[in-house]
């Protein structure tokens, strides 16, 4: 149901927007794909110049509609990025499906595979429409995985290659009418890399099973995700059941294990071993965090803030005052806060949700 | 010398003052030995101490917050407990709860000089003890009386804390505080350089369309002035660098940023500046000048954390004023790798 609320939004959003006309886009978009035509991913030739050339989605591309093989898909807890919203969607070439490896790890996906990942804001102003801004994808050739980021124009009619990174300045009104004016950073590929890697290998973050393990509302309705993919021949079936991640924001769940997944899909790309922090003590993956250690719970921290000495533990149990941990959460600083990449305005849930855990804890830390 | 005697009757004048208001107090407490918690409870009632003593609060519950705050860990206090101490001989004074029996207590302490209601930051700690314990150090002049204020930032619990003093001779060194406005912001740069080449070390802090540089003069005194700039693609949140590229007598600035680098050329007669940012990602964390090829024109040297150093190199062309503004646009280039790949791109 919700999924076809997006669609028809979007496609009434585009085609408000696609009125509208850019005299500096002087490239004329390649024409949309129409229903019938497949997707294209020609891996001698990825990644493209231009978003719409893979025909991954049918009619105006702004809409999402996804074309043939082109498979929705969500996650229990995601990644914050600015409050800007997600389209996600997954391919794989005919004849070909993804392996269950174990709990922790990304599926094992197929050569060719592309991972699709559309970041929009709603209520944008002026306009108060829709903007799409980017769409990266992550493409398996030679069984190493690629990167891309498309870039969408202001007709919101094509998306361009570009790996260099950029600002975009955006402002959105929220469901309470208040207006909040941020400078969206699109990704350099250095960024990309930072994140998406393992062992200096690119690598994704997302499709893990036990973060998949929800229902999904798809174009027919709402299904149970993992066996839609296993139905749609894009998992192999015969994997154990997955234990699944918390939902960050569920009340349901015990505090401690909406932090524990809010770590781990926020934190966990950088503070996990083989990844790119991993020279600090903290492990914030969701199988590590069962150890409050891990999570840095009465942790002095290694890189003290000079002019903040009082933040004398990653996470002070029971005095927010003296955890690092909630400080560089709380702070647009680019050298104070965290996580280093992909936000710059303060995720306020995320901080009410630590604050509230920090206070939990018993302490004080000795 | 004139100085000197001159303070020296200014504070003996003020140990008089105090002198009669602890005797006040103190009689206060002879005729009524319940009231001596509440004769700590506010500045205007400090308890005076007598070093070596140790002294036992109880509850931190005053209600004079200690303001302002002079340790670090920032405002959040509600309550505080207030003691004085006037030193007759030039001391270095140690303000503890860095004490055996305090155990895990987290506990903070503020020093002033002056009148309560206008006091003056003249020490503070917060962590110096063992564990969250606090020990404040701090030169006292004879005759000063000094206001020691425990707040409870963290915690009201009650703990024991000393005053203990050694002599301190204040003419080894002295430092005079003076006061600099300085732009404040997230990200914002700062340095203590020679921007205009005479003689004198300035204050520089900078925003995104700002330089505020308050130029030192021979007296001490510093002169502060504003220079509006475009809006810099790139602010200083990681790193600054000073240095005269294009040697006009008048140093560049460097904003070294989580995504860039821009530069900040000062104009011919440094009465302004002039943004050159790269399109290049840069990582910046650090940055500095420094003639890397040995060539005698100064290069700009850039930490990238994620990918590999970058470097601007100065070919020295900018040294004509008829090319300046050509060479702000051809003669850096950067080169950076990834992924074993070198790229040199211009700026």
């Amino acid at each position: 149901m919700r999924w076809k609320t997006i669609v028809i939004t979007a496609l009434i959003g585009s085609a408000i927007i696609a009125c509208r006309h850019d005299p500096a886009e002087v490239v004329a978009p390649a024409p949309p794909p129409t229903q019938g035509e497949a997707v294209s991913v020609d891996l001698d030739l990825v990644p493209y110049p231009t978003l719409s050339q893979y025909r991954f989605f049918n009619g105006a591309m702004a809409a999402h509609e996804p074309n043939s093989g082109v498979l929705p898909y969500d996650v229990i807890t995601p990644l914050f990025s600015d409050y800007a919203h997600k389209f996600r969607f997954v391919w794989m070439p005919a004849g070909t499906k993804a392996n269950y490896v174990n709990d922790n790890v990304p599926l094992d996906f197929p050569d060719g595979t592309v991972l699709i990942k559309t970041f929009y804001f709603d209520n944008v102003q002026p306009s108060n429409t829709r903007r799409i801004v980017e769409t990266r994808l992550m493409i398996k050739k030679a069984g190493q995985w690629l990167f891309a980021d498309y870039v969408w124009n202001d007709e919101q009619t094509e998306a361009h290659l570009d790996l260099n990174g950029r600002f975009v300045p955006i402002t959105w009104r929220d469901d309470a009418g208040v207006d909040h004016e941020q400078n969206y950073r699109i990704p350099a590929w250095a960024e990309c890399f930072t994140c998406h890697k393992l062992n200096d290998v690119p690598m994704p973050i997302g499709p893990k099973l036990r973060n998949m393990a929800l229902s999904v509302d798809y174009p027919e309705g709402p299904r149970e995700q993992i066996g839609k993919w296993v139905e749609a021949g894009y998992l192999e079936a015969g994997f154990p059941a997955p234990q699944p991640v918390a939902k960050w924001n569920d009340p349901d769940v015990s505090l401690n294990d909406r932090v524990r997944a809010y770590v781990d899909m926020n934190c966990a790309h950088c503070h996990s071993e083989g990844k790119h922090c991993a020279y600090r003590p903290m492990r914030f993956a969701w199988q590590d965090t069962s150890d409050p250690m891990n999570m840095g719970v009465c942790v002095e921290p290694e890189d003290p803030l000079p002019e903040n000495p009082e933040l004398t533990y990653i996470v002070a149990s029971g005095n927010t005052f003296r955890s690092m941990m909630l400080h560089r959460l709380a702070s647009t600083d680019e050298s104070v806060r965290m996580p280093l990449m992909g936000r710059t305005v303060v995720h306020q849930e995320a901080v009410a949700l630590i604050t509230e855990w920090i206070n939990s804890l018993p302490g004080p830390c000795n | 010398m004139d100085k000197l005697a001159a303070r020296t009757l200014q504070l003996n004048q003020t140990q008089t003052k105090r002198t009669m208001k602890q005797s006040y107090a103190l009689a206060l407490m002879a005729l009524a030995p319940f009231a001596r918690l509440q004769a700590q409870s506010s500045c205007a009632t400090a308890l005076t101490i007598t070093p070596g003593v140790v002294y036992t609060v109880d509850t931190v519950d005053g209600t004079d917050v200690p303001l302002p705050v002079c340790s670090s860990g920032g405002t959040g206090a509600n309550a505080g407990m207030w003691y004085q101490y006037t030193p007759s001989s030039y001391q270095t004074v140690f303000v503890s709860s860095d004490l055996t029996q305090n155990g895990n207590t987290d506990t903070r302490v503020q020093i002033y000089t002056g009148e309560c209601g206008n006091l003056t930051c003249a020490g503070g700690d917060d962590d110096s003890g063992a564990g969250l314990l606090t020990l404040a150090v701090f030169n006292a002049y004879p005759g000063v009386t000094y206001l020691i204020g425990w707040d409870n930032r963290y915690s009201s619990l009650g703990f024991d804390f000393t005053v203990t003093t050694q002599p301190w001779n204040p003419t080894y060194i002295s430092f005079t505080n003076q006061t600099v406005s300085t732009s404040s912001c997230s990200g914002c740069g700062q340095a203590a350089v020679d921007m205009n080449n005479d003689g004198y070390d300035d204050v520089v802090t900078v925003t995104a369309t700002n330089v505020r540089i308050s130029y030192q003069q021979p007296d001490g005194t510093f002169n502060t002035i504003d220079f509006p700039t475009t809006s810099a693609d790139y602010t200083p949140s990681w790193s600054m660098a000073a240095g005269d590229i294009d040697a006009n007598g008048y140093l560049d600035l460097l904003y070294g940023g989580g995504s860039g680098v821009t530069f900040m050329m000062a104009t011919e007669d440094g009465t302004g500046f002039t943004e050159i940012s790269g399109p290049q990602y840069v990582f910046s964390q650090r940055s500095n000048f420094v003639d890397i090829n040995n060539d005698g024109h100064l290069d700009a040297f850039v930490c990238h954390d994620v990918q590999p150093n970058v470097y601007y190199l100065n070919d020295g062309t900018a040294h004509s004023p008829t090319t300046k503004a050509a060479w702000a646009i051809r003669r850096m280039a950067a080169t950076t790798a990834a992924s074993g790949s070198i790229t040199t791109t211009t700026i």
